[in-house]
C-alpha cells in the first residue's frame, strides 16, 4: 500500500515539469503515460479504498433519523417490557453481577449528572443477585452510525446496602469523515446544514431478588417493570 | 469546366478595398500564377477562394459553391503558405498522419519520400522548424494532398535556392502525373515562369491582366535607341515603362501591336527591338510611376 | 476529376481525432489541477465540535468538493483555448468549415467533461487512501455503492460539460471583441457589488441556487443540458460568420 505514495509523488514531478517545460521535454508519448498513471493509481485507490479498513478507515452505514428513533423506541419499549434478550448485543454497553446480596434494602444513588432512566425488573425468586445492564442510546454524526462507539460504561458500586453509579471517564471521540462530493449529495438529501451530531441518553436495567426493598436516591427514579 | 469563378469581387477592410470589383475565372487542371506587388490584394484573394475570408460584395464560386464555409472546397483544396498553423503537441510525422485522414487523394508514400528528400526528422516539432523548413514542410503537405484545387502563397518564403529549384520540380513531375489546379503566388516570377500556363496579374485590388503565358511572353516589345527615335516610334502606342540610359538613349516598353513590317523599319531606323521577360513586365506594368526606382534620385 | 461529396459526420469525426491528440497536453494539465486540489483538500475543509455529558466529539472533514470546483475551473479555461485564433487556424490547415469545427471542439469538450468528471469523483479515494496513510486520524466515509458513484459521476460529467459551454461561449465572445475580456469580469464581480446598492439577492447567488440547489435529479438534467445548449448555439452562431486567418 505504502508504494502508492511515491507513485504519486512521481506522477507529481512529471505533472510539474510538463507545465514548466512543456515546449522541451513532454513528448505525446509521455503524456499519455502520464494519463494512464493516474488513471491507474485512481482506479487502485478505488479498489484498495474498501480493504483498508483495519481500523482506521471506514465506510459506514448510513441511518435516517426516522431509522434512529424508531431503534429508540424499540430499545425503550423492549426495556419497559423486560424483554432484554430482545434487544441487540451491539447496544449493550457493560453488565455487572452482585452475588449473595444479603441486605433487604438496597438504596439506589448516583453521582452522574445525566441521569439515565432505570428500569428495574423484580425476579420470581430470592437468589440474592443482582444484575445490572447498561444499554447505549444511538450516536449518529452526519447520519453515519457511530452508536458502537457511543457507549458510556458507567460503573457500579455497592456499599453499605447503596448502589452508586458512577459516570465514566471523560471520553473524547474524534473522528474525521470523508463527506460525498456535493454531486452526490444534491440528490440524497444530504444537503450541507453544517454538522448534524445525535447523541441519545444510555438506559439502565437491573434485575433484583423478588423481596428486595429498593429506595430510590435523590436524582433517581426507578421504572418498575412489569407495573 | 470553371474550378474559380468570380464577379465583381470586393472585400473592403476598414478604409481601403483590398479586393476591387474583381472578376476573373480560372479553368480546370490549369497552373496560374497570380501576380502583384506588396498589397495588391493577393493572399486577400486566395484567402477567399480558400473559405477563410468572407466577400464583401460581388460572388465567388469554387467548384461551383461559394467557398466561405463549404466543406466541400475545404475538402478538395488546400491552402500553403509559411503560416499554416499546427497544433504544437503532434511531431512532425504525426501532422503528416493527420492530413492523411483529412485529404482524400493523399498520398503518403509521395509525402513519405519528401520528407525523407528534405531530412526531416519524423519526431521534431513544427514550430521549431526553421523558416526554410517550415515552408517546406508545408510544401510536402500541399503536394501530398494532391487537392484539385492547390494554392500556394508565397510558398518558398525562406527557403534557399536549392530547395526553391526542388520544389518547383517538384511540383511540375507531381501535376504532370495528377494534373490539378495550382494556383501559385510568388515574388520569384522569373523562376517559376516556365511553370506557368496562366498569368493572373493584379494590382490594387484589380485585375490588370490575366493571359496565357506564352501571350504575355509576346504582349510587348522592348524598343531601345536614340531617345528622339524611340519617342517617335512609341508616339501613338500604349507605354508601359520608359527609362533614361545615359545622355542620349532611351528603352521604353510598349504594347506589341506591331506587325512584322513596321518591327523591321525600326530596326532600320536603329532601333533595338527586345523581348521583354514576363517578370520585368509585370513590375512595369504594376508600378505606381512610370520611372521606377531611379525617378526618385533623378533631378536632386 | 470527379469530387467526393465531403460528408459532415464523416469530417466531425476525423476532426474529433484530431483534436484528441493535438489537445492531449490540456490533460496533463487536469492531473495537475487535481493534484493541486487534493493537495489542498488534505487540510481538511472543516470541523466540529460537540459534547454532551462526558463525551465530547470532534469530527473533522474531508471532502473532494475542491477537486470538482477545480476541475471545473479547468473545463472552462479549455474551451476558452479552444476558441483562440491558434486553435481555430489549426482546424482551416485540414479540412473543414465553421460548423464542423465547432462541432469536433463541442464532442472534444464533452469527452474532456467526462474524463475530467470521472477522474475527479475518484480523487475521492485517492484522499481517503493518503489520508489513511498520513495522518493518524480516525477516517470514516460514507457507504456509497454504484448507485450513488455513477450518479455523482453523471452529474459531475454535467456539471463540468455546462461550465465548458459557458467557456465556450465566453471565449467565442472575446474572438468577437477583446472589450469582453474586461467586460465579463465586469459583469461578474458587478452583480456581486450590485447587491450592496438594491437590497436583493445578488444576480449570482441566485444563479448558483438555480443549478446548486436543485433536488430534482430529472429537472437538474432538464436545466443543464438546456443552458449547455444554449451556449453553444449561440457560440456556434457566432463562429459561423467569422474570418480566419486574417
Amino acid at each position: 500500500m505504502s508504494s502508492i505514495i511515491p507513485i504519486l509523488l512521481v506522477a507529481l514531478a512529471i505533472a510539474f515539469l510538463s507545465i514548466n517545460k512543456r515546449k522541451k521535454f513532454v513528448t505525446v508519448k509521455i503524456t499519455h503515460w502520464l494519463l494512464f498513471t493516474y488513471v491507474g493509481v485512481l482506479l487502485l485507490s478505488m479498489a484498495a479504498a474498501p480493504f483498508v479498513a483495519d481500523g482506521k478507515l471506514h465506510a459506514r452505514e448510513t441511518v435516517s433519523e426516522k431509522e434512529i428513533s424508531q431503534a429508540d423506541n424499540q430499545l425503550h419499549k423492549a426495556l419497559r417490557a423486560g424483554r432484554i434478550e430482545d434487544i441487540d448485543e451491539k447496544y449493550l454497553v457493560n453488565q455487572k453481577n452482585f452475588d449473595n446480596y444479603q441486605g433487604k434494602t438496597l438504596e439506589i444513588d448516583t453521582i452522574y449528572g445525566n441521569v439515565p432512566e432505570l428500569h428495574v425488573e423484580r425476579k420470581q425468586v430470592d437468589d440474592g443477585k443482582i444484575e445490572v445492564f447498561c444499554f447505549a442510546g444511538a450516536l449518529t454524526i452526519d447520519t453515519l452510525d457511530f452508536t458502537d462507539m457511543a457507549g458510556e460504561p458507567l460503573s457500579y458500586v455497592l456499599e453499605n446496602n447503596i448502589l452508586t453509579i458512577k459516570p465514566p471517564k471523560e471520553r473524547e471521540v474524534k473522528v474525521s469523515i470523508v463527506k460525498n462530493e456535493f454531486t452526490i449529495n444534491q440528490f440524497t438529501g444530504a444537503r450541507e446544514k453544517g454538522s448534524h451530531i445525535i447523541v441519545n441518553s444510555p438506559y439502565l436495567y437491573m434485575r433484583i431478588p423478588k423481596n428486595l426493598e429498593l429506595i430510590e436516591g435523590t436524582e433517581m427514579s426507578v421504572i418498575f417493570v412489569g407495573e | 469546366m470553371k474550378v474559380i469563378e468570380c464577379k465583381d469581387l470586393t472585400k473592403a477592410y476598414i478604409g481601403k478595398n483590398a479586393l476591387n470589383q474583381l472578376s476573373f475565372s480560372i479553368e480546370e487542371n490549369k497552373i496560374t500564377g497570380l501576380v502583384g506587388r506588396n498589397g495588391a490584394g493577393k493572399t486577400t484573394l486566395l484567402k477567399i477562394i480558400g473559405g477563410f475570408l468572407k466577400e464583401t460584395s460581388g460572388t465567388i464560386q469554387v467548384f461551383s459553391e461559394r467557398p466561405f464555409n463549404s466543406l466541400n472546397v475545404s475538402a478538395h483544396s488546400i491552402f500553403v503558405d509559411d503560416k499554416m498553423s499546427f497544433p504544437p503537441a503532434l511531431q512532425l510525422y504525426e501532422l503528416l498522419e493527420a492530413a492523411g485522414s483529412f485529404y482524400p487523394n493523399w498520398d503518403m508514400d509521395l509525402a513519405e519520400r519528401l520528407f525523407d528528400y528534405f531530412s526531416f526528422d519524423r519526431k521534431a516539432y513544427h514550430q521549431r522548424l526553421s523558416k526554410g523548413k517550415t515552408s517546406t514542410f508545408n510544401m510536402i503537405v500541399g503536394l501530398a494532398a494532391r487537392c484539385p484545387l492547390t494554392i500556394f502563397d508565397e510558398p518558398t518564403t525562406g527557403m534557399d535556392a536549392v530547395v526553391r529549384k526542388d520544389f518547383y520540380r517538384a511540383l511540375l513531375k507531381d501535376y504532370l502525373a495528377f494534373p490539378r489546379t495550382i494556383i501559385l503566388s510568388s515574388h520569384h516570377l522569373d523562376e517559376i515562369e516556365d511553370l506557368l500556363e496562366d498569368i493572373l496579374l493584379i494590382n490594387d485590388g484589380k485585375k490588370h491582366l490575366h493571359m496565357p503565358m506564352e501571350e504575355l511572353k509576346e504582349w510587348a516589345i522592348g524598343i531601345k535607341g536614340a531617345t528622339a527615335t524611340v519617342l517617335e516610334w512609341s508616339d501613338k502606342k500604349e507605354l508601359i515603362y520608359k527609362n533614361q540610359i545615359g545622355a542620349d538613349t532611351l528603352y521604353a516598353v510598349v504594347k506589341n501591336d506591331f506587325d512584322e513590317p513596321s518591327l523591321m523599319k525600326a530596326s532600320l531606323a536603329g532601333l533595338k527591338i527586345t523581348s521583354v521577360s514576363a517578370s520585368d513586365l509585370c513590375v512595369y506594368l504594376t508600378s505606381e510611376s512610370k520611372g521606377g526606382i531611379d525617378n526618385v534620385f533623378s533631378d536632386r | 476529376m470527379s469530387l467526393v461529396i465531403a460528408n459532415l459526420v464523416d469530417i466531425v469525426k476525423k476532426q474529433y481525432l484530431f483534436k484528441l491528440k493535438a489537445n492531449i497536453d490540456s490533460f496533463s494539465s487536469l492531473i495537475w489541477i487535481q493534484l493541486l486540489a487534493l493537495l489542498f483538500s488534505l487540510g481538511g475543509v472543516g470541523s466540529t465540535l460537540a459534547s454532551s455529558g462526558y463525551l465530547s466529539i470532534e469530527v473533522k472533514y474531508y471532502s473532494a468538493d475542491l477537486v470538482i470546483a477545480f476541475t471545473m475551473i479547468w473545463a472552462f479555461v479549455t474551451a476558452i483555448i479552444i476558441t483562440t485564433k491558434p486553435y481555430r487556424n489549426q482546424d482551416f490547415t485540414y479540412v473543414t468549415n465553421r460548423l464542423s469545427s465547432s462541432l469536433a471542439n463541442i464532442i472534444f469538450l464533452l469527452t474532456a467533461s467526462i474524463i475530467g468528471g470521472i477522474t475527479a469523483m475518484l480523487v475521492n479515494n485517492l484522499l481517503k487512501i493518503i489520508a489513511y496513510f498520513i495522518f493518524n486520524e480516525q477516517l470514516y466515509s460514507f457507504q456509497s455503492g454504484f448507485r450513488e458513484l455513477a450518479l455523482g459521476i453523471s452529474m459531475t460529467i454535467l456539471y463540468v460539460f455546462c461550465i465548458s459551454a459557458f467557456g465556450y461561449l465566453v471565449g467565442t465572445l472575446v474572438q468577437v471583441s477583446k472589450l469582453f475580456i474586461l467586460f465579463v469580469p465586469v459583469l461578474f464581480f458587478g452583480t456581486i457589488l450590485l447587491k450592496t446598492s438594491v437590497q436583493k439577492e445578488p444576480f449570482l447567488t441566485s444563479i448558483f441556487k438555480f443549478y446548486f440547489f436543485e433536488p430534482s435529479l430529472l429537472l437538474l438534467l432538464l436545466k443543464i443540458l438546456l443552458t449547455s445548449c444554449l451556449f453553444f448555439f449561440t457560440s456556434i452562431a457566432i463562429l459561423n460568420r467569422m474570418e480566419v486567418r486574417r
